[in-house]
């Protein structure tokens, strides 16, 4: 009934709508909203639709035969897992979730949930295409998301508490004779609205600091390599881009230094305001207020170390 | 919201990521690439719900439902927030990006990463370039074949963002470039010099949309370098307005 409701009152709005996407700026916004909903949600579905396989077809007791029993082995084993999986930061969420809820250790799918978007082919393809003349740059950043990923997971073994994910994120699919394509199907269907929603949410964010963030604040930087760092990550998270196409935006910045850029392309894929809805709908919001700091100082520190390995002192200065 | 309600916007969602497939306006939005993986995202979401609807008219809501509340699988009030696609898609259908986008992050300039700078151009006379592959080839040798002869280039007319070097008219032929979607869009730029005047009355689009050319003329030796923030010259010899291309953008 609301829906109809919301539908109808929509339509009868239809030309104060359109009329109010004369404002150059809404329209620009509008467009990139509508973006980023129609190239994420495949990359949902594409999450849910593992995520549903996982529920349906593997048991918990074949995932704790792949993965070590300790968490400090199982973290590394589940990052690695990130590899061949390519798909945005929003299919891994669905599916980071579904381990949990098959008995994986949390900070075993935490690291995979960080690791999959940011070190699959895919993307070392593109950065390797956008930075022709630094090929560096893709050992850098497969240095740098693998150890954020690895290093989250880490900490989340000695400080994470179990209550901090919601309950709802760890119910097992139900054993009761229901056949399994039947679970398959529901399992989509209900990751799909769970964390459609908040896909949508994070969207909006992404969407509207694409149009508000001047360009000024990326001009003059390139002197201030600590304030560039800061600049850069705090960009990662505001502008959300996926992580395929991160790298030809890092690249187009040629003013700056390697180092700023590297921050940029590994805390993008770990944390934005996209991913922080997602994780907020899909974890609860007592774990996204946790996480999302947590893995912004780690992605920092794991790439400032990765660019001061790889590029040496030039990466700070140009 | 309830089950039934999740059904019925399910199928929208999926609904309008068919539409837009067929119709072809998923261009102003992702690559072409995606054509595939939206309609399969559609074609899921539709068979999902559809499946879920047949499910629970046969029979009651399964009772251990995983991962719902215990409230017959109602949904948090979040999930409302997938309506605000379904009504961008269904009624504005939003439209590509073009001049506006030059304002915001947005006017970002693309990398130049495609060609080698000394590939030979296509053959024929005046061969029709992309802008981005211009300014890829400028960037790595602003001396090369493409300043040896004529070529055209398409765009839209945009007034320069930076001061024009001497001899250019303030005016800059643009066009946006997106690697994955019009949320990661930037801007590939030429100056435009007149040596004989055949720009004079060619003003950037207004509030009806932006003003699409091809110009035919030759790039000006030297420009193109980091010192121009990789936006070369291109000295017009002649131009000829046209359609706004389909899709908009260059990949």
């Amino acid at each position: 009934m609301a829906l109809c409701a919301t539908l109808l009152l929509a339509t009868l709005l239809q030309g104060p709508l359109v009329g109010l996407l004369d404002a150059s700026t809404v329209r620009t916004g509008a467009t990139v909203f509508v973006a980023i909903c129609v190239q994420a949600l495949p990359f949902l579905v594409l999450g849910t639709l593992l995520s549903g396989a996982l529920a349906a077809w593997v048991s918990p007791a074949v995932l704790r035969r792949v993965l070590p029993a300790r968490p400090a082995l199982a973290v590394p084993v589940a990052g690695a897992a990130g590899l061949v999986l390519p798909g945005c930061e929003c299919a891994s969420v669905p599916v980071a979730r579904r381990l949990i809820g098959q008995g994986v250790p949390e900070a075993a799918a935490l690291a995979f949930l960080l690791a999959a978007p940011a070190i699959n082919p895919v993307v070392l393809v593109a950065t390797a295409v956008a930075f022709p003349d630094h090929p560096e740059m893709v050992g850098a950043r497969l240095l740098g998301s693998a150890a954020t990923a690895v290093g989250v997971g880490w900490i989340w073994t000695r400080v994470g508490r179990p209550g901090w994910i919601a309950a709802r994120a760890r119910r097992p699919p139900p054993d009761d004779g229901t056949p399994r394509w039947a679970v398959f199907s529901e399992t989509v269907r209900h990751d799909v609205v769970d964390a459609g929603g908040f896909l949508v949410l994070g969207g909006l964010a992404a969407a509207a600091f694409t149009v508000l963030v001047p360009r000024s604040w990326v001009d003059g930087l390139a002197g201030h390599v600590v304030l560039a760092v800061a600049v850069m990550a705090l960009l990662a998270v505001l502008l959300a881009l996926c992580s395929e196409a991160d790298a030809f935006v890092a690249a187009s910045l040629s003013a700056l230094p390697l180092l700023p850029r590297l921050v940029f392309l590994v805390v993008g894929p770990a944390v934005d305001v996209k991913l922080i809805a997602l994780q907020a709908g899909t974890f609860g919001r007592a774990f996204a207020l946790r996480f999302a700091p947590l893995t912004v100082v780690v992605a920092v520190s794991c790439a400032v170390l990765a660019g001061l390995l790889v590029f040496g002192g030039q990466g700070a200065t140009g | 919201m309830t089950r039934d309600t999740q059904h019925v916007l399910l199928v929208l969602v999926g609904g309008v990521l068919i539409k837009i497939v067929l119709d072809g306006s998923y261009l102003r939005y992702v690559r072409s690439w995606s054509a595939t993986p939206v309609l399969v995202a559609g074609v899921v979401l539709v068979t999902v719900a559809l499946v879920a609807l047949v499910r629970d008219l046969r029979g009651p809501p399964p009772s251990g439902d995983h991962g719902h509340d215990l409230s017959h699988g109602r949904a948090g009030p979040a999930a409302w927030l997938l309506v605000l696609p379904v009504l961008a898609l269904l009624l504005v259908v939003p439209p590509a990006l073009g001049s506006g986008a030059l304002a915001g992050f947005g006017a970002r300039a693309a990398p130049a990463v495609v060609t080698p700078a000394d590939d030979p151009l296509p053959p024929g006379e005046a061969p029709a370039l992309g802008l981005l592959d211009v300014v890829s080839r400028t960037a790595a040798n602003p001396h090369g074949p493409v300043t040896e002869r004529d070529i055209t280039v398409a765009g839209f007319v945009a007034p320069s963002a930076a001061t024009p070097p001497a001899g250019a008219t303030g005016l800059d032929l643009a066009r946006l470039v997106i690697s994955c979607c019009a949320a990661d869009a930037s801007a590939v730029r030429l100056h435009l010099a007149d040596p004989t005047g055949r720009l004079s009355g060619v003003t950037p689009g207004g509030a009806e949309g932006d003003r699409w050319i091809t110009i035919r003329g030759r790039i000006v030796g030297g420009t193109g370098t980091a010192a121009d923030g990789h936006v070369p010259t291109l000295s017009v010899t002649t131009w000829w307005p046209i359609a706004t291309p389909d899709p908009v953008y260059e990949y």
